[in-house]
């Protein structure tokens, strides 16, 4: 899947990232530039392309002491409500954030060292978020295996 | 007092109806914001707490310390642990119990997960000990209360996030962390020492191994110590941030898997993905608590707690007694990263104000949060175990978890009543 080689590029990135930096540090005595900043900008994309993909493969925490209450049938039912429920949150995130994204970047919010602006980052997260919202909606009404 | 009370009625509502804790907590606190304030401020909230959260560089410890712990499974150190446990342990009464216990507590100083700790040991204990005909009650016992070091023994996921909501530096919460799980390995190796002694058939003696082969399987440890003392001692001699040590740990982790065959290009993408799947669920639940409790302070439960307090006079110990009541009985129904993250904002403004150090304080939830791991009826590294083994009944391995609970139960007295045995590890680097 894309999105997963996107998102194991950019953890693998941040490892690097860290370790170039203190080798650089110790060894060199020149640590990375805006290491710091860069860290944040991709933990940030990082986490938000892992969001659709743990979404997909329904990886959620959720807590299991009710089941004996539903049927089967009654069950699968629930569990597409509850999919509605979470696709409707992620949308209402998706769109805030896009609103944030859409402020920051008339702003001209940026990062002060490596100059990213912070739009280039939010914008990714809100549609990532918004994939989620995808995922989450396709398990509310696509056939699911159980 | 009413919102408060509404506010918590619909979350636990909406967890029983299994809707996932991330967005249950983000429902409810934001709903919650919003009754307060009004919808305006309350979905600023939600995109500044999101944006915020995504980019906080101390949680970037999370994604890395997970790849490592992966990475480190991967690399089948976990075995080589358990073998050199065994070949000094396993000829005592219990003994591959006790190794089991001593090799979760090893897997633990690289992992920060207990359900990644006790997934791993599982897979490498438990065939051993069925051999020797150990009863599964124990083996499995063993395995679930061993696995419980993961989030204690440093490094931690769930000390990060108190870290994060505390407000306490994440290097001390390490330093912390590492004298009581040592009291912890004891422990629990103790209680198997003390049911094998009342039930011997329970845990059969296996065979002894040779001084050479005790030695030899323990210098092939070397790998995890390494690791273990580059990151710990990074961190603890002021070399690297906890960020720069997690990364250069699973850097080191990796290296470690290529140089002995065990990935290539494909596995190592999955162990990425898998480490940001995981990732990815725990920032969303971070997300979700923090709205949850940004909900909870507009709504004015800091000061009522304090004035509860305040208006009872109880003497500091007492409060502090309630708190882990409540801790023990919550444990019983939350799941602990769910737990820590709901009460961690509410309890510790009490906590400092009864005159408390917070880092100790840290440790003791991550202790009561060990016990909710192996409490039924959401012993969450039970039902791990039985996912790893579905051939084990969960009756079976609750029975088995008894007498590590009763172990657990001594500690987390031990720790309160004297703060030193957490404290005086970090008190040499402040």
């Amino acid at each position: 899947m894309a999105g997963g080689w996107i998102a194991a590029a950019l953890v693998f990135a941040m490892m690097a990232l860290t370790v170039a930096d203190v080798a650089g540090r110790y060894l060199f005595n020149s640590p990375v530039h805006g290491a710091f900043e860069l860290t944040q900008a991709m933990l940030a994309l990082t986490i938000f392309s892992g969001l659709p993909l743990v979404s997909w493969h329904g990886g959620h925490v959720t807590i299991v002491l009710t089941d004996r209450w539903f049927s089967p049938a009654l069950a699968r039912l629930r569990d597409r409500l509850l999919a509605t429920v979470c696709a409707l949150v992620a949308t209402i995130m998706a769109w805030r954030l896009w609103l944030l994204a859409g402020r920051q970047a008339e702003y001209g919010d940026r990062f002060e060292l490596i100059g990213v602006t912070h739009a280039t980052i939010s914008y990714p997260m809100s549609a990532m978020t918004g994939l989620c919202a995808l995922a989450l909606l396709s398990r509310a009404v696509l056939p699911q295996k159980r | 007092m009413d919102t408060i009370i509404a506010g918590f009625a619909g979350l636990f509502l909406l967890i029983l109806l299994r809707l996932p804790i991330a967005f249950a907590m983000a429902l409810v606190g934001t709903v919650g914001v919003a009754s307060v304030v009004g919808w305006g401020p309350a979905l600023a909230l939600v995109q500044q707490t999101t944006f915020d959260t995504g980019l906080s560089y101390e949680l970037s410890v999370v994604p890395l310390f997970v790849l490592m712990g992966n990475l480190v499974a991967r690399a089948g150190l976990s075995d080589e642990l358990y073998a050199a446990s065994n070949a000094w342990l396993g000829h005592r009464r219990g003994g591959l119990a006790m190794a089991t216990v001593l090799a979760c507590g090893g897997f633990s100083a690289i992992c920060g997960s207990s359900l990644a700790t006790a997934a791993t040991m599982a897979r490498v204990a438990m065939p051993s000990m069925r051999r020797y005909g150990y009863a599964d009650s124990l083996a499995a016992g063993s395995i679930a209360a061993g696995g419980t070091l993961g989030i204690l023994i440093p490094p931690s996921v769930i000390l990060v996030l108190y870290g994060i909501l505390a407000g306490q530096d994440i290097g001390l919460l390490f330093a912390a962390g590492l004298l009581p799980g040592l009291l912890g390995i004891m422990g629990y190796m103790a209680a198997v020492a003390a049911v094998t002694r009342l039930r011997p058939e329970l845990g059969p003696r296996a065979q002894r191994a040779g001084m050479a082969e005790r030695w030899r399987t323990t210098r092939q440890v070397w790998g995890v110590l390494l690791l273990f003392v580059v990151v710990m001692g990074g961190i603890y001699g002021g070399v690297f941030t906890p960020t720069e040590a997690a990364g250069v740990g699973a850097f080191g982790s990796f290296l470690f898997a290529l140089a002995r065959r065990r990935i290539n290009a494909r596995s190592l993408i999955d162990v990425l993905v898998q480490a940001i799947e995981t990732t990815a669920m725990l920032f969303f639940i971070l997300i979700g608590a923090l709205l949850f409790s940004g909900f909870l302070n507009m709504a004015g439960l800091p000061d009522l707690l304090a004035k509860l307090v305040a208006g009872i006079a109880a003497p500091p110990v007492a409060v502090l007694a309630c708190l882990l009541a409540i801790y023990l009985l919550l444990g019983c129904v939350l799941e602990s990263l769910a737990m820590v993250l709901l009460t961690v904002p509410v309890f510790t403004p009490i906590v400092a104000d009864l005159g408390f150090d917070l880092i100790w304080f840290g440790i003791v939830v991550v202790v009561v949060t060990e016990i909710s791991l192996i409490t039924p009826p959401i012993g969450l590294n039970v039902f791990v175990l039985r996912s790893v083994l579905p051939d084990v009944k969960t009756g079976d391995i609750f029975r088995g978890v008894v007498p590590f609970w009763m172990a657990d139960i001594v500690r987390l007295t031990l720790i309160v009543a004297v703060p030193a045995i957490a404290l005086a590890l970090p008190g040499t680097m402040r």
